[in-house]
């Protein structure tokens, strides 16, 4: 158990917690800068664990109409319910759990980058005192930054924020975000669900930004509006669209994502899908839509050359 | 998302609801308090903000008998404690020359910030315990008050340096000797004086000396790095280690920088000093034998010790550090030789005191150790918190 901890301090945390010194030092000593960027950067670096995670949830629920059809036709064998699933899979070149495993891989940096910061800010004596534990030697330049100034706009990154503000923010952007890696489900039991996680996580971020220290949260909020622009660049407005657009489909079931912090649904639908009634065809209309959106996005941005 | 696949956010606010629970206690502050010795009398404020005055007598033939409590806690043990504290309590005389003592205590907590606090700066009696006042002051307290004449000084994480009048009725409410002087960050040095200056370093990355009669700034001098610990002036010089891994020597009267020594760590301890030869120790658990030219004499390997926060002790032939590995060790002055070390079971990080050859220390818990540095064994053990 120690040793695990060692590696994650030493591959994670510590390299973590340096950056973020270093990039404080660059960014004219602004520590909200520095969270900003390093998570662009943290984002972007996970970039091809993302798209990796969105294909491969987008292949998967492509195949749930004949999931369902499978469901259907072997509900009484379920030993040839799973052999006929695996065919399936097989067959599409689909990993059951490839959506998963992505999001495992990016779940240590999101911790390690936790403790970084946590262990960067310093709150009281003592954080400060082993903060000097983390900090390479051989990077003198490291050391001349602390203690890091901790303010940032209104707020005082090492504290809670004392205003509602950043509780909202980080829950509303997780919502979004949420929101757009929705597709509508015909299980109602799934429906609710869904709609119950769709509200679980912001809830619990709201809970949790008001009782941890705002660098937090903003790092939270920098990685919930990356999050929103991955999902709108690969899929569109998703989810979101129908309740912006369509408020006659809003009361449609929707749908919790994989994670706040990762994980996207594909709300495309396999075109040759003989179920639909005409809730099912208001929501697809409205996800082609969004499709449409993100085609005429790409081809913008063909016709720019970029 | 496909049935099923709900308990994979779930698990994720799980281990998230997980995460913050162990998070809130990594950035609360907890204090680590400190210890004073006066006479037959040694007093102790523990973490938790309580203050205890301990009979020693005989401790000094190694007895080894507990120590008796001389008076009831403060505050009562069935009431809260004062909050975190940082610092040792400080003796004062009384303004009057003829009444008992005062031990000055101050929390970190802020009065302005934290509900239900309205001080951070209390007055007991010496020899009773008994609140003589209390005051709050803007901001957190971390660094130990000085007492100059009868001024109370005391400096704050609003970087002000406020300077208290202290009354000559022990129990009247002090005044205010001048309009607090506003240095450019947290100050959690406790300010040193020396010929009429008050010498402290900010967590801003400088030193001040400050006119101890009304406040006013003699110099400033930036360093590379925070300064943390106390200042130590000798001999027309100001002596300060800061967290760039350096210790300066600056010119008292102008705050020229006369040399800088590089060390392994954070110098975040504040410098002692014997027969000429100065101590300073870092966070890396170095410790460094300097002369006042910035000559090293000698220095223990970091592999030593853990993580120096607590001053060091200077006893006649040996020097005595305590380290966050939870162990003190005792190192001969002439050449750095470790002589002794004992595991004492906690961190230390609050500062030591001795009176001859018995050492005090108080741990992370709570618990104030009595070392016989010449016998070379524990004496007795006090649990303060709990």
């Amino acid at each position: 158990m120690e040793l695990i901890g060692d590696l994650f301090r030493e591959i994670l945390m510590r390299p973590m917690a340096n950056s973020l010194v270093l990039l404080y030092l660059g960014l004219f000593n602004n520590f909200g800068l520095s969270i900003i960027v390093f998570t662009v950067i943290i984002r972007l670096a996970t970039m091809q664990l993302t798209l990796k995670q969105i294909r491969s949830t987008r292949a998967m629920s492509t195949l749930q109409p004949k999931m369902k059809e499978l469901q259907a036709r072997y509900k009484n064998d379920r030993q040839k319910l799973s052999q006929e699933t695996f065919k399936l899979y097989r067959e599409h070149g689909v990993n059951p759990i490839g959506c998963l495993g992505p999001l495992v891989i990016q779940f240590p940096i999101w911790i390690g980058l936790y403790w970084a910061l946590i262990r960067v800010l310093p709150s009281s004596p003592e954080n400060l005192a082993d903060l000097s534990q983390l900090l390479y030697g051989w990077l003198p330049v490291v050391h001349t930054a602390v203690p890091v100034d901790s303010t940032f706009l209104w707020l005082d990154l090492a504290v809670p924020d004392t205003l509602p503000i950043m509780p909202l923010l980080v829950g509303a952007s997780m919502w979004v975000q949420q929101k757009m890696m929705t597709y509508p489900s015909q299980d109602p039991k799934q429906a609710q669900t869904q709609q119950m996680m769709l509200w679980m996580m912001p809830l619990l971020f709201v809970f949790l930004t008001f009782s941890f220290p705002s660098g937090l949260a903003l790092y939270w909020l920098a990685t919930n509006i990356m999050g929103v622009a991955i999902q709108y660049v690969t899929t569109g407005w998703g989810g979101l669209r129908p309740s912006l657009l369509e408020p006659q489909a809003a009361g449609a079931p929707a749908v919790a994502a994989a994670g706040a912090t990762g994980g996207s649904q594909s709300t495309e639908e396999l075109s040759g899908d003989g179920n639909g009634g005409s809730e099912r065809q208001d929501s697809r209309r409205s996800d082609r839509a969004g499709s449409k959106a993100a085609r005429r996005k790409a081809r913008r941005r063909r016709n720019r050359g970029g | 998302m496909t049935r099923g696949r709900w308990w994979v956010p779930a698990l994720l606010a799980a281990l998230v609801f997980a995460l913050g629970a162990c998070g809130i206690d990594r950035f609360q502050a907890r204090g680590w308090a400190g210890l004073t010795v006066e006479g037959d009398t040694l007093y102790a404020t523990s973490g938790e903000g309580r203050v205890f005055a301990l009979n020693i007598a005989g401790d000094a033939e190694g007895a080894g008998g507990r120590p008796a409590l001389l008076y009831s806690p403060f505050p009562p043990t069935n009431e809260d404690g004062l909050g975190p504290v940082y610092s040792s309590p400080v003796l004062g005389d009384a303004v009057a020359a003829t009444g008992p003592k005062t031990i000055y205590v101050v929390t970190y907590e802020d009065p302005e910030e934290d509900g239900d606090v309205n001080a951070n700066v209390f007055a007991l009696n010496a020899e009773t315990g008994v609140r003589n006042w209390s005051t709050a002051v803007p901001g957190r307290v971390v660094g130990a008050p000085t007492v100059v004449g009868d001024s109370l000084l005391v400096g704050t994480t609003d970087g002000s340096l406020h300077a208290i009048a202290l009354a000559e009725d022990p129990a009247a409410l002090p005044g205010r000797r001048w309009q607090p002087f506003q240095a450019d960050d947290k100050i959690w040095s406790r300010p040193a004086e020396s010929n009429g200056s008050l010498y402290f370093g900010t967590l801003g990355h400088a030193v001040y000396a400050v006119n101890a009669e009304d406040g006013a700034q003699r110099w400033r001098t930036p360093l590379g790095g925070a300064v943390v610990g106390s200042p130590l002036v000798l001999n027309g010089t100001v002596f300060a280690g800061a967290l760039d891994r350096s210790f300066y020597a600056l010119d008292a009267a102008n705050g020229e920088v006369k040399w800088q020594f590089e060390g392994d760590g954070w110098f975040w301890a504040s410098p002692v000093e014997a027969d000429g030869v100065i101590y300073a120790a870092t966070l890396q658990g170095s410790l460094y034998a300097l002369d006042q030219q910035g000559q090293q004499l000698w220095s223990i390997p970091a592999e030593a010790a853990g993580a120096i926060v607590a001053a060091p002790v200077v006893l006649e032939n040996s020097v005595i550090v305590a380290t966050t590995e939870r162990t003190v060790h005792q190192f001969s002055r002439v050449d750095g030789r470790e002589e002794w070390s004992f595991g004492v079971g906690e961190q230390v990080r609050a500062d030591m005191v001795n009176k001859g050859e018995v050492v005090y220390l108080i741990d992370t818990k709570g618990v104030v150790h009595a070392l016989h540095t010449g016998l070379r064994r524990e004496l007795w053990t006090h649990v303060t918190d709990g």
